[in-house]
């Protein structure tokens, strides 16, 4: 008898994760995206792919729900990339979830990643994967705040220095 | 007539005491106790109790982990489940369990198990420090008091119950093996006091010059006293004479050399067997438990004894008690230095001195102490020939004190003052004057004190 994790998440799970992301049609039709059901497994299975490349595993439906219903709103999704870009989100999330040696809690990590995406990024994928994402784990690894900035620090520093 | 039921049960010596949960549900399906359905359902169960587990380490902010946290944390909950299930009655009993009970439920149980023992292993600890041997063997008093210590500190029952974190450095000797977590702490500590036990019968003197006698590296060696202790104490048996002072002399290991001669294995088995029985007796061992620990350890005496039988080396298993005192290094007390004004004001007196013979009188009537003496000698502004002269004045072991102090085979004359020179070389001077022995005795001298 093997209490095989990988195996375990790979059954029972998928499905779980497939009717959860179908559920969030309801909230997203709204915004004109819907994914059928088998877009909807390619994403549970993109999600599985993911997080085995990560060494990651997942209990429930995880965090796919959570990242479609932040970014359902976005000014740079469309109904024509819509899916490759959940698949995208996706990737990027585990990765990160472990470059920022899982300090930063879900919730905020989509957060970051939203707000990058719709701000800095203009909705570039290559640009939150490769400049906000990875600035932002770094800081996090040197004992940072994600959202340090140097010219904050430069700004405190000459205050320090008026002070004198 | 009744149709007879196959009976079938699990064998508890085939399971294994570290992964007992999973080497049971697999023991009891291949009997056919469990089927496939019933195991599915239970690893079901076990992965809900790592979800639960798992939210409640993150706190709820973070769905997923990584495989190996959760690897670490199944384990840690199958160590839980099973210490649960090793307390039931038997094997069958546990399956029966199993079967009726949900796993969150049977984990519940084996937490609260851990408590307690972890409650056990304190009180156990507790009476160990009580009972601890006076010894300056390193790795018995890191591990016993620092390493235990440390375990008490860092064990996490809820995601790492079958770690230890710790290495138990100090070997025992019935090792404990096939143990894991709180089990392993338990036992080891366990075995601890019973060794304990035993040595607080000896006298802890006895004991340092019984393993001085085995290494006069001892303090740094990984070895188990009891065992040494027990040994020593079974040879002063065959040799008939008492224990309690663990004192084995050529003579005695002749006797027991004789005991011994041309004994088959068997035959010393039985020798030592009766002298641990008399061992026990003159040492009025009345704890069932110890004896049983005894009894345990004897097979390991038994075979080194044998051993050295055969090779004629019976001095390494028997070995002597050497005395650290006699022929280690000593140190030697410089003195206590008079006070600052006093000591001030003679050598100031000194310095006003124009004759030598004045200068000796007042180091003769002042100066008490060798700490005195070495300041005196840099600070009177004394010349040469007046250095030798209160040289002359000291004994030998005086001089090799100084000589210690201000030894003129270094050559790091760079770091030193222009008075340390000047006495340095005078002492060189001085103890060139003397004879081939005088010199020997002073050398010898030097190197047998301590380091300050």
């Amino acid at each position: 008898m093997e209490f095989n994790l990988t195996a375990f998440s790979s059954s029972i799970v998928q499905k779980q994760a497939i009717s959860e992301i179908i559920r969030c049609n309801d909230f997203t039709a709204e915004y004109g995206f819907v994914l059928t059901l088998e877009q909807a497994a390619e994403l549970a299975e993109a999600r599985f792919a993911s997080l085995s490349a990560n060494g990651r595993i997942e209990f429930g439906g995880g965090v796919i729900h959570k990242i479609i219903k932040e970014f359902c709103d976005s000014p740079y999704i469309t109904r024509y990339n819509y899916a490759e870009t959940l698949h995208e989100l996706l990737k990027l999330f585990y990765f990160y979830k472990n470059e920022t040696l899982d300090l930063l809690s879900d919730d905020d990590l989509i957060k970051f990643m939203k707000d990058s995406f719709n701000n800095t990024c203009c909705g570039s994928i290559e640009l939150l994967a490769e400049r906000e994402l990875d600035k932002m784990a770094n800081k996090i690894r040197y004992g940072y705040d994600p959202f340090y900035t140097e010219h904050r620090h430069e700004d405190h520093e000459e205050d320090e220095n008026e002070q004198y | 007539m009744n149709s007879i039921d196959k009976f079938v049960h699990v064998d508890r010596q085939k399971l294994n005491e570290e992964f007992y949960f999973r080497s049971l549900i697999e023991e009891a399906f291949s009997l056919g106790m469990i089927n496939e359905e019933e195991v599915e359902n239970i690893q079901y169960q076990c992965m809900e109790l790592l979800t639960v587990k798992l939210e409640k380490l993150n706190k709820g902010e973070s769905s997923s982990v990584r495989v190996e946290t959760a690897e670490k944390i199944m384990k840690s909950n199958l160590y839980t489940i099973g210490l649960w299930l090793k307390s039931l009655t038997d094997a069958d009993e546990a399956i029966k369990d199993i079967k009726k009970t949900r796993i969150l439920l049977i984990y519940e149980r084996g937490r609260k198990r851990i408590d307690t023992k972890l409650n056990s292993a304190r009180h156990i600890h507790m009476m160990v420090l009580k009972n601890l041997l006076k010894t300056d063997n390193y790795t018995y008093n890191d591990t016993i008091k620092d390493g235990i210590n440390g375990f008490f500190k860092i064990y996490n029952a809820d995601y790492e119950a079958n770690e230890i974190h710790i290495t138990a450095d100090y070997p025992l000797s019935i090792p404990v093996s096939r143990l894991a977590g709180i089990e392993f702490i338990l036992k080891y500590l366990e075995n601890v006091y019973y060794e304990n036990m035993f040595c607080a019968c000896f006298s802890s003197y006895d004991i340092e010059h019984l393993l001085f006698g085995y290494s006069k590296d001892y303090k740094l060696l990984v070895i188990n006293i009891y065992e040494i202790v027990l040994t020593a104490a079974i040879g002063c048996k065959i040799a008939e004479k008492r224990a309690l002072d663990l004192n084995i002399m050529p003579v005695h290991r002749k006797i027991i050399e004789d005991a011994l001669f041309l004994k088959s294995e068997e035959e010393t088995e039985r020798i030592v067997i009766k002298a641990s029985e008399e061992l026990e007796d003159e040492l009025c061992v009345n704890n069932i438990y110890l004896k049983q620990y005894i009894k345990n350890s004897l097979p390991k005496v038994t075979s080194s004894v044998i051993n050295a039988a055969r090779l004629n080396t019976l001095e390494n298993v028997f070995v002597s008690k050497k005395y650290p005192e006699l022929n280690g290094k000593f140190k030697y007390i410089y003195g206590i230095k008079m006070e600052d004004e006093l000591y001030r004001s003679t050598v100031e007196e000194i310095i006003q001195c124009r004759y030598l013979s004045d200068k000796l009188l007042i180091i003769k009537s002042k100066i008490k102490s060798m700490a005195d003496m070495e300041d005196l000698l840099l600070d009177a502004e004394l010349t040469d020939n007046e250095i030798n002269a209160v040289l002359q004045g000291l004994d030998a072991v005086e001089a090799a004190a100084l000589a210690k102090r201000h030894d003129f085979r270094e050559e790091n004359e760079c770091d030193l003052s222009k008075e340390e020179l000047k006495l340095r070389n005078c002492i060189e001077k001085f103890i060139n004057t003397k004879t081939d022995d005088q010199k020997k005795f002073i050398f010898k001298t030097i190197s047998l004190m301590e380091d300050e």
